[in-house]
């Protein structure tokens, strides 16, 4: 078979979403949105509560586990792993050259400048707090970078729009949220092609230096804001043609079921939090519940 | 219930000196239809504002006159009662739908309206059948089709049960597929008794279900009369700029050649009725080839080698299905078929814009893949659909400049070019005005001024009439049909059978990213059961011809023409009405 016919065969895998394309079908994908959204919570919550690096890692690798059981295909998001991961750096090297914390051992110790008239300057003071700090850091954005990508791959715009009534959000406040979600993706759609007309034109985004690269996004700005302007005004005209008004309530349709998996899942990401919350303010009080647990429960 | 009053409505928007009404008034009936035609500017999505209260409750500008609906005036009822009698669909399906799936979308009406949610379930279920999306209830905008999404719009209009419904340019956006189903819903609309007034280009569709009509221009009323009388005046609709439904068109000429008919048909069937009684196939079927002028077709060497091409989007979806190719230097190709069939995928792999996820494009013997970006430019212009897309620069002047500037070319030659562009496409006088202020007729030269001032070999347009009105449409086709004359391929991609049938000499009709047909454009047109497959049928005027004549007449000139050799003058035309 060759690969014409290879493709010809191969079902739509995929539908699209506000950010990305997503999933046709997974566990994850079934999951109850307000389950989606605690898992997201749960883990924010539990890297930030977290100063300990054993259990900062078990998080990052909870996340990784849960995007490989998902079934995200990687190559989908590569692009936006790569965009954030680099930022992750970016706090890392902040950190290691504008940071001063004091450490057992200083590995560099160095005044770029130094202004004694109003006692200024720049010192890049790296110490092992520093790069354990820095590390850290780097850690807990790499969780949330992934917790993040996991929920909006497998969650559709409207699935957080329920989620976010059921938390009993106003309507107008939810309302506007979904607008401006809705937005985000007619805005990456104009972005696309207005890059499009622009290398219609002979221009080449991946040639010449960062400010070169960056005049030529700069000229998209100018498009891209009209654009926007006249979609907002077609999307008001729209609403008030329909009489939008934010004074009723109404019930919300319910259109998810509550599964085994969404109480099992809200069980494990609950017990997540409260165990990193015990581990990291009161560890003895963990440790004694634990040790009581295994006594109760004695191994072999 | 259902009936609407403009005595002498004037409108003048906030910060604007000109009057975009200027005195309009007329009156329409419980359960009639009108419809609104008339140039870009006319005013036409203006009225349609103050007859939904719109104007002047939420938009700001200076009022004169009334505009009464059911006896109620719109400026002393609140807007929220007006919205409930008076049901109001845009042009543009996307922008009109702000949730998350079809049921939360007319849910979101009757939440405006304090609904009770007892009532939800019924009143939508009730819609749904209506405007027959049922079963799609969780389906999210962004997985309908472009017809479904305006009916979910009009759905969305319908819930609160008004009794009128405006419908400014419902079909302008659509595809073939969506027109079709829009029109189909309309007619039901109006079987049902609904009072409708619809904004519309489609004059051939127009003129089957409107009772009256209102031709606009500058703001002014030029004629309100009924739909059948003023459709007929055709040098009135031309001089106005609305385009002429085909059939009218063509018995009005026949009529100023001496024929002598005692009223003028308006639909296709009705005009098919009056031939048929006069021309009987057999005998001219051997006649009507030796007065056709069948152009020669070219033998030139291709440009364009298209093989084994296919094309498969991130989200999986597989754009184009082995698609094989070739196209002459100095051709002029209409590529027809619904969204989605993989019009605009073909085009854009052309022009280098997306790698072929299998096979290869081939311009001028090079692969595109392989041509460096600034040279393949000057091979290949790519105009895209809406040219707010295409335009970034502050003057017209910079925007024709960008091209060969940014080729390196000397800024006397950039210079030199820009004017031979603006001259061409009647640009001169605005070189100096930001491009976002000119209308969006010059709007879409410009964009395709940009291109040529690269002075491409090919040149592909992405829908150029689509959007325009009738003479914006004509002008934009006279400026391709000008540039192939001299010389330039020309490819368009077009949901318009008519401008296909005028201008383009082949044609390919694309069916879910295959070529289902591809010929010479009148032999194409023979062909009719695969183009009804691909939404694109040929224009009426064709369609008539080829069923009476044997052969498809492609504009209602050649019609005519033919129609003068096989009917003797002396027989006259009998005419008879169809009652629709």
């Amino acid at each position: 078979m060759n690969n014409a016919e290879t493709l010809s065969i191969e079902p739509k895998k995929y539908v699209r979403g506000y950010f990305f394309y997503t999933t046709e079908d997974s566990p994850a994908r079934r999951l109850n949105p307000l389950v989606k959204l605690f898992i997201v919570i749960s883990i924010s919550i539990s890297a930030f509560l977290t100063d300990r690096f054993e259990i900062i890692l078990s998080l990052l690798a909870v996340t990784v586990l849960l995007v490989i059981l998902s079934r995200i295909p990687l190559s989908m998001v590569k692009k936006f792993i790569l965009a954030l991961s680099g930022m992750a750096t970016g706090i890392f090297i902040i950190n290691l050259f504008f940071s001063h914390y004091t450490g057992s051992k200083v590995y560099f110790d160095f005044w770029v400048f130094y202004i004694p008239y109003v006692n200024w300057g720049w010192r890049i003071y790296i110490t092992d707090a520093t790069l354990w700090w820095a590390s850290l850091l780097f850690v807990r954005t790499m969780v949330m970078v992934w917790i993040s990508l996991w929920f909006l791959v497998v969650t559709r715009d409207r699935d957080i729009l329920y989620a976010l009534r059921r938390l009993g959000f106003p309507r107008g406040a939810a309302f506007a949220f979904a607008l401006s979600l809705r937005s985000v993706s007619m805005f990456y759609e104009d972005f696309v092609t207005v890059m499009e007309a622009m290398k219609s034109k002979g221009v080449s985004f991946s040639e010449g230096g960062i400010i070169t690269r960056l005049k030529k996004y700069g000229r998209m700005a100018f498009p891209m804001v009209l654009l926007a302007v006249r979609r907002i005004e077609e999307f008001t005209r729209a609403i008030e043609a329909r009489g939008f008004s934010i004074k009723c309530k109404r019930k919300l349709y319910n259109k998810y079921a509550w599964s085994k998996l969404d109480s099992l899942s809200m069980l494990t990401f609950g017990l997540i939090l409260i165990i990193v919350f015990l581990y990291q303010y009161y560890p003895l009080f963990l440790m004694s519940f634990l040790g009581r647990l295994l006594g109760v429960f004695p191994l072999g | 219930m259902g009936k609407i009053e403009v005595q002498n409505l004037w409108w003048k928007y906030y910060g604007s000196d000109n009057w975009a009404l200027k005195g309009i008034s007329f009156d329409l009936n419980a359960g009639e239809v009108l419809g609104i035609v008339g140039p870009s500017g006319a005013g036409k999505s203006t009225l349609c504002l103050a007859l939904n209260g719109l104007i002047p409750q939420r938009v700001r500008g200076s009022m004169k006159g009334r505009v009464i609906i059911d006896g109620m005036d719109t400026r002393k009822v609140s807007l929220r009662y007006i919205v409930s009698k008076v049901g109001l669909v845009f042009q543009d399906p996307d922008t009109q739908l702000v949730t998350m799936s079809v049921w939360d979308e007319i849910a979101f009406t009757l939440e405006n309206f304090c609904c009770s949610p007892e009532e939800y379930e019924e009143k939508i279920e009730r819609v749904l059948e209506i405007v027959g999306l049922n079963g799609l209830e969780s389906k999210h905008p962004f997985e309908l089709s472009a017809g479904q999404k305006q009916r979910l719009a009009i759905a969305s209009a319908l819930v609160v049960e008004p009794e009128i419904l405006i419908l400014d340019e419902p079909t302008s956006n659509l595809d073939p597929v969506g027109r079709r189903e829009i029109f189909d819903l309309l007619f039901e609309l109006k079987r049902k008794g609904y009072t409708m007034v619809i904004v519309e280009h489609e004059t051939d569709e127009l003129a089957r279900l409107a009772d009256k009509l209102l031709i606009l221009n500058e703001g002014k009323e030029i004629a309100f009369d009924s739909a059948s009388k003023l459709f007929r005046s055709v040098e009135l609709l031309k001089e106005q700029g609305v385009a002429v439904p085909q059939i009218a068109e063509l018995f009005y000429y026949l009529k100023r050649k001496g024929y002598s008919l005692d009223e003028i048909p308006l639909i296709f069937e009705d005009g098919r009725n009056i031939l048929k009684k006069v021309i009987r196939r057999a005998d001219v079927y051997d006649k009507i080839r030796e007065y056709i002028h069948e152009e020669p077709i070219d033998s030139k060497p291709p440009i364009i080698e298209i093989n084994e091409l296919h094309f498969r989007y991130p989200d999986g979806t597989h754009a184009l299905k082995g698609i094989n190719l070739t196209i002459s230097d100095g051709e002029f190709v209409a590529i027809v078929g619904k969204n989605g069939s993989g019009k605009t995928t073909l085009a854009k792999t052309i022009s280098g814009l997306l790698k072929p996820t299998y096979g290869e494009v081939k311009l001028f013997n090079r692969d595109v893949q392989n041509i460096p970006r600034k040279e393949l430019v000057t091979l290949v212009g790519y105009s895209f659909q809406n040219p707010d897309h295409q335009l970034f620069l502050e003057t017209v002047q910079d925007e024709l400049a960008f091209g060969p500037r940014n080729l390196g070319l000397p800024e006397e030659e950039v210079q030199k070019r820009v004017i031979e562009v603006a001259k061409k496409l009647g640009l001169e006088q605005y070189l100096d005005e930001h491009p976002f202020f000119l209308s969006k007729g010059l709007r879409l030269r410009l964009a395709v001024g940009s291109i040529l001032t690269m002075k491409p070999k090919i040149i592909i347009v992405d829908e150029p009439t689509t959007g325009q009105d009738w003479r914006q449409s004509e002008d934009l086709m006279e400026l391709l049909a000008k540039l192939n004359q001299e010389g330039k391929t020309i490819i368009f991609l077009t949901h318009h059978m008519r401008y296909v049938a005028e201008y383009a000499r082949r044609c390919i009709v694309m069916d879910d990213g295959r070529v289902l047909l591809d010929a010479p454009t009148r032999q194409a047109f023979r062909y009719l059961e695969k183009l009804r497959i691909a939404y694109a049928e040929p224009p009426p005027i064709s369609i008539l011809t080829y069923e009476l004549l044997g052969e498809p007449a492609l504009t209602v000139n050649e019609a005519v023409r033919l129609l003068e050799k096989i009917i003797p003058k002396k027989l006259g035309i009998k005419t008879t009405r169809t009652i629709l």
